[in-house]
């Protein structure tokens, strides 16, 4: 054994594991910067009212952001109800059926496109061909720009994690004389579901936090609403207007909302890596 | 092509005839001019080495490969007579007849009940009861009735590799097909779970017409009545297991099974 | 023949084929001396014959020993299968010659004993024994070489041995009613003639095996014109 290629490799060894430590390091620092900063600023807003009443007219004390909350929980519901049939449905279409088609192809580049783009254009177009039509801002104009940008994560993940599963599954299936879209939903997609969930949860934990669309489509509602067809409340937007107002109570309350949003991320996301995890177990 | 001890002696009933069976992936044709039969209720083995065609041919009497693009073949197949590579054919149904079991064992993401009554449910319509004694049936005819019947409702995935392979086994069976093909059911599996395979198929084809792929030539010589030896998409030689092993006709099959190969 | 892939393989059953080629060798000097005995009357060179038997019973249980070696470890198929049963079989034909020639040996040793080594037809009896222990020398060649033809051969020589046996016993007979006093040794030499007799069915056996290795066929218990169809 050559002693000094043995150092030599052993010195490269501790050099990459340094570094990769130190942007480890770097990462987890931000990261805990930030939920720092969130908590500092926002926990002193965190209290029953914060869920109970609506927001405050400016420079008034108290209030809370029930509205903001409700409004945007309406709207990630729907988005949800909207989005989910169609992202899986296509993603099973481009995994099990049309591997080689045109159509798939287009699909898939399509999906692409719009998984990369910005979301203030999808915003903006939303606005374009609806609110400017119907001539008001309203929920579900936020509904269905919060959905052209969670279906393509949704096709997306769908399609890779079917891809995933074996084809000796499918084979299988297939040997007993089952049809083709049996063996999509009942081996395939089951033997998926758990990747599949979690895609989901992934793309609702995005959309939670979206601003730009949510401004040329639902905009705001100072007050509590669960109409879908006006304006509705949102956090993302409210954040925005409040924090950059010059009032000590709406940006306690803007700080309190970004903590609210970020936590309800990173518990949407432990949850996905949670369920996933269970699943590659065997 | 010169192959003698092709056809199986008169007296014995088809399962499966094949005629100037030709395959083609693309452009390469990978079988030529195959002639055989598979003869009911008896063991026919396949055997020849790595690439030589054999998983080629086993999933050509389900009409497999007609889940790819590209591949395609040409010739007869008749499965009791009937054409099974008609363009008319109805390949659910044919794959209901003519169930496979893999190389590696492939549960459904479903509890143990589920994936036997999946494939029953496809073509039957069944009672509860009914249900629950084909359920039975097929897992006693596997051999693994005994280690499943308290946890029927678990999943299929908690199983050992060899519980698992005779789980796939069972749900096979369980249609009751006419032909079982089975392709290197044990390349997966430990010695013991490999015998209780081995005795398994010795009790099926009673029942059943098997045809089994095994690149382990023991297994071929315990196992089947007829055997194979293909080489090269061809086939080279065919006859009773016997005899094959005992006395072989062409001197490419004794340079194979004596591991004169190469 | 060919090579196996595994050489290993190949060592094992060159190394059994050749012991069983020394045994058949050292069977054959037995016989050699078992009939040099006979003629000279010489107990020193019987009691060599005898002593060798110690040594071929040995090899026949250690070539036995290594032929269940190889099979469960090799699982051996076809033409593979069909040498180490024939090895097996010929050991036990080569052993048995063995015997053979002890007894002779032995009956050489009586015959002098009882002091009657007067004129007895024993010089006839040196000539057939001759021809089967040529016999046999052509039958191992013949196995070294799994050559066909010359077993084919050996087949009808060995009738050759067979006649002559019956040619002897006439002798025998004779002599022993034109002088009674004669029959106890003639009965010793009957012994001796049958002894030579069954070594050339050794090599008849030993023939057939080698039609059994290289053609598949048991020609055992079956006719000559049979025989010659088969091979063809």
């Amino acid at each position: 054994m050559d002693a000094a290629i043995y150092r030599r490799r052993k010195r490269a060894n501790r050099i990459g594991l340094t570094l990769s430590m130190a942007a480890m390091a770097l990462g987890l620092v931000v990261l805990l910067w930030i939920l720092a900063v969130l908590f500092r600023n926002g926990f002193s807003a965190l209290d029953l009212a914060l869920f109970t009443e609506s927001t405050p007219a400016p420079g008034s004390e108290g209030g809370g952001l029930a509205n903001a909350i409700v409004g945007s929980l309406l709207m990630v519901v729907c988005t949800a109800l909207v989005g989910t049939p169609i992202g899986i449905f296509a993603g099973v279409y481009l995994a099990e059926y049309g591997d080689q088609s045109k159509t798939a192809s287009l699909t898939r580049f399509v999906t692409d496109i719009m998984l990369s783009a910005p979301s203030i254009v999808l915003g903006l177009f939303v606005y374009a061909i609806y609110v400017a039509q119907v001539k008001h801002f309203s929920g579900w104009a936020g509904t269905l720009a919060l959905s052209l940008i969670a279906i393509p994560v949704v096709v997306r993940t769908t399609e890779n994690m079917l891809r995933l599963v074996p084809g000796s599954l499918r084979e299988a299936a297939f040997g007993l004389g089952a049809p083709r879209w049996k063996v999509a939903t009942f081996v395939t997609l089951r033997a998926a579901r758990a990747g599949v969930m979690t895609g989901l949860l992934l793309a609702l934990a995005r959309i939670s936090g979206e601003t730009a669309p949510l401004l040329f489509t639902a905009l705001n509602n100072q007050f509590f609403s669960t109409n879908m067809n006006a304006p509705m409340a949102n956090l993302p937007v409210v954040i925005f207007q409040f924090a950059m107002s010059p009032y000590d109570n709406w940006i306690r309350l803007a700080w309190g909302g970004a903590l609210l949003i970020t936590l309800t991320v990173l518990v949407l996301n432990i949850i996905a890596r949670v369920f996933f995890r269970d699943q590659s177990k065997h | 092509m010169n192959t003698p001890n092709q056809l199986t002696p008169s007296g014995l009933k088809n399962a499966i005839e094949i005629r100037n069976l030709d395959f083609f992936y693309g452009t390469f044709k990978g079988l030529k001019g195959i002639n055989l039969d598979i003869a009911e209720h008896k063991v026919t083995a396949f055997i020849g080495p790595s690439g030589c065609g054999k998983s080629t041919l086993l999933r050509t009497l389900n009409r497999m490969y007609s889940l790819y693009p590209g591949q395609r073949a040409e010739g007869q197949i008749n499965l009791y007579g009937e054409n099974i590579l008609d363009a008319k054919q109805d390949l659910n149904l044919l794959r209901a007849r003519v169930g496979m079991v893999f190389q590696k064992p492939t549960p459904f993401p479903m509890s143990i009940y589920d994936n036997i009554a999946f494939g029953v449910k496809l073509y039957e319509k069944l009672s509860r009861s009914e249900m629950d004694d084909r359920v039975e049936w097929a897992l006693s005819k596997a051999a693994i009735w005994n280690e499943v019947k308290d946890k029927l409702g678990q999943s299929g995935l908690s199983l050992s590799g060899g519980q698992q392979q005779r789980l796939c086994i069972a749900r096979t069976v369980a249609v009751k097909p006419k032909v079982i093909l089975l392709d290197e059911p044990t390349s997966a599996l430990d010695p013991i779970s490999t015998a209780k395979v081995e005795e398994l198929v010795n009790e099926l084809k009673s029942e059943y017409t098997v045809a089994i792929v095994t690149h382990n030539m023991q297994q071929a010589a315990r196992v089947s009545d007829y055997t194979a030896y293909m080489y090269l998409g061809e086939l080279i030689e065919f006859g009773q297991t016997d005899q094959i092993f005992m006395k072989p006709a062409r001197q490419e099959t004794e340079d194979y099974i004596t591991g004169r190969f190469g | 023949m060919d090579k196996h892939i595994s050489s290993q393989f190949d060592t094992e059953l060159a190394g059994v084929s050749s012991r069983v080629l020394e045994l058949g060798g050292l069977v054959e000097s037995q016989i050699r001396h078992a009939v040099y005995a006979l003629s000279q009357f010489s107990v020193e060179v019987a009691d060599q014959v005898i002593a060798t038997e110690k040594q071929v019973n040995a090899m026949e249980v250690d070539i036995d020993r290594e032929l269940s070696s190889i099979i469960a470890r090799r699982q051996p198929t076809a033409r593979d299968l069909r040498l180490l049963m024939a090895i097996s079989k010929i050991t036990g034909n080569l052993e048995r010659a063995g015997d053979e020639s002890e007894r002779i040996a032995r009956m050489v040793k009586l015959i002098v004993d009882q002091g009657i080594t007067r004129s007895l037809p024993a010089s006839e009896l040196r000539i057939s024994a001759d021809m089967a222990s040529g016999l046999l020398r052509k039958a191992l060649d013949a196995f070294a070489r799994l050559d066909v033809q010359t077993a084919l051969t050996i087949l009808k020589e060995d009738d050759l041995i067979d006649a002559e046996f019956d040619g002897f016993l006439r002798k025998l007979v004779t002599y022993m009613m034109e002088d009674p006093r004669t029959i106890s040794a003639s009965l010793d030499l009957l012994f001796v003639a049958k002894a030579i007799e069954r070594i050339g069915d050794h090599a008849k056996n030993i023939a057939e095996f080698i039609i059994y290795v290289v053609k598949g066929a048991d020609v055992r218990h079956t006719a000559m014109a049979d025989i010659e169809s088969a091979v063809k």
